[in-house]
């Protein structure tokens, strides 16, 4: 089949999805012209809104289509409990699964200067500032146990410690239902160090 | 297909790569520096927590091309650094990934990798740490710094002259001073890596800088940056506490 100069304009910008290659990128094109050209103008324009509309809340850097988003902007909320965590995906979960009332911060990565993410690219400064307000009392760090996990943990209890927070951090062990035979040994240990009465 | 190879090696980067998988850099005891494809590490059961930057590992690789595909990974002791040296101890990845190239035969680098974390581990200063790192290094690459000589007649350096480094050369000996240069008895302090003194530790600091921008030309190291705001704050930190002694905040990178 011939590629006509559109369709490999087409091919081309599909591939700016994380994980869609040429293969993907060729399959997705066809089965939006060929079987859904309806959704496929959809797609065209709820992208184009979403990419207008869609910016970060001031306070907390996530989402949002207002300059406060919908969890800073709702009283309810305790607003001396700050969780800080590293995506969306994870403010969801912790959300949805502890009923967490306290507010987010949302830092958009891991502090990873091999690939070139520091302090600037994850707007350590806004958290600071919230810091500095003296409004929170206890800051909850829900972030990865990876090395650059333990470096963001590391950085933010730096930070936070001239404005007197207690500095939480997500306990770390043995998964619900997990075998211990078949962790792995860093979990097991850390497993162990953190052990407590029962 | 070729037949899969094995050796003991140091994961120095890992980064996620397409939906499951990971790419690693390694460096190895006997096959250099390498790229790694560890496929569907990243799921369920997956290899992630093993295949963690500086955790000591034997592998088994199957070698393709650039990128090789990893079959095994097993920890063979672990090592395990405090948050609070990570951030010095990525600093030395960041100088391997930007020094050596993949495929690389990088010759005694490795067992100075391994020594300089074992040191980082035992709890060691960290600033005597990363200079013999960063000296050992620019040795096994073939650009060590002669300190203890002068590079145009090879006179031994007078403890009481001033002398400036010039990179790619070496010492020279200077009527008066300027701007980085240092008195004799510094250079072959730094030589004899005596580190006792702060005032060699600066000098030390300040040449490997420079010496080392040299060869990684425009590249600056990002690690670096991380280390000066965390110096800032824990200078921040002496300044508040009340048995303030007057301890030099600089970074140790």
């Amino acid at each position: 089949m011939s590629i006509t100069p559109l369709l490999e304009q087409l091919i081309e910008a599909l591939r700016c999805q994380p994980g869609v290659g040429p293969r993907s990128a060729s399959r997705i094109a066809f089965h939006l012209l060929e079987r859904d050209r309806h959704k496929a103008l959809h797609l065209a324009e709820i992208l184009r809104q979403a990419v207008e509309r869609l910016g970060h809340c001031e306070q907390c850097r996530n989402f949002s289509e207002t300059p406060l988003c919908s969890i800073c902007s709702d009283p309810r909320r305790q607003s001396d409990l700050l969780c800080v965590v590293e995506n969306p995906a994870q403010l969801a979960a912790m959300d949805h699964a502890i009923h967490f009332r306290g507010r987010y911060h949302v830092l958009m990565g891991r502090l990873s200067p091999l690939d070139g993410i520091g302090p600037e690219e994850l707007g350590m400064d806004r958290l600071e500032q919230r810091l500095r307000e003296g409004e929170i009392k206890e800051m909850v760090l829900a972030i990865s146990p990876s090395v650059e996990g333990e470096v963001t943990a590391h950085y933010i209890s730096e930070m936070a410690h001239p404005f007197g927070v207690r500095v939480t951090r997500l306990a770390q062990g043995v998964p619900m239902g997990g075998e211990l035979e078949s962790l792995d040994s860093g979990t097991l240990t850390r497993a162990f160090e953190l052990r407590r009465e029962y | 297909m070729s037949q899969a190879q094995e050796d003991e090696a140091y994961v120095l980067h890992s980064r996620p790569w397409r939906e499951t998988s990971l790419l690693l850099e390694v460096i190895t005891a006997n096959h250099g520096r390498l790229g790694l494809v560890a496929r569907g590490a990243r799921r369920g059961k997956g290899q992630a927590g093993v295949l963690q930057a500086f955790h000591f590992l034997q592998l088994r690789w199957s070698p393709r091309g650039e990128l090789h595909t990893l079959i095994g990974a097993e920890e063979i002791e672990p090592l395990r650094l405090p948050a609070s040296i990570l951030p010095a101890a990525l600093y030395l990845n960041e100088l391997l990934l930007n020094l050596l190239a993949r495929h690389d035969e990088c010759g005694p680098v490795y067992s100075i990798y391994h020594h300089a974390l074992r040191r980082l581990q035992a709890a060691a200063a960290l600033e005597p740490v990363l200079r013999d790192f960063e000296l050992d290094l620019l040795d096994a690459l073939g650009f060590g710094l002669t300190l203890d000589k002068e590079c145009l007649d090879g006179a031994a350096v007078d403890p009481g002259l001033w002398y400036l480094y010039q990179p790619r050369q070496g010492l020279i000996k200077i009527p008066e001073t300027v701007e980085n240069a240092m008195l004799g008895h510094i250079c072959l302090a730094i030589a004899a890596r005596d580190w006792s003194d702060s005032a060699t530790r600066r000098a030390a600091k300040r040449l490997l800088r420079r010496v080392l921008d040299v060869h990684l030309g425009q590249r600056a190291l990002r690690t670096r940056e991380l280390l000066r705001g965390l110096a800032r704050m824990q200078q921040r930190k002496d300044r508040a506490s009340v048995e303030d002694h007057g301890s030099e905040a600089s970074s140790p990178q």
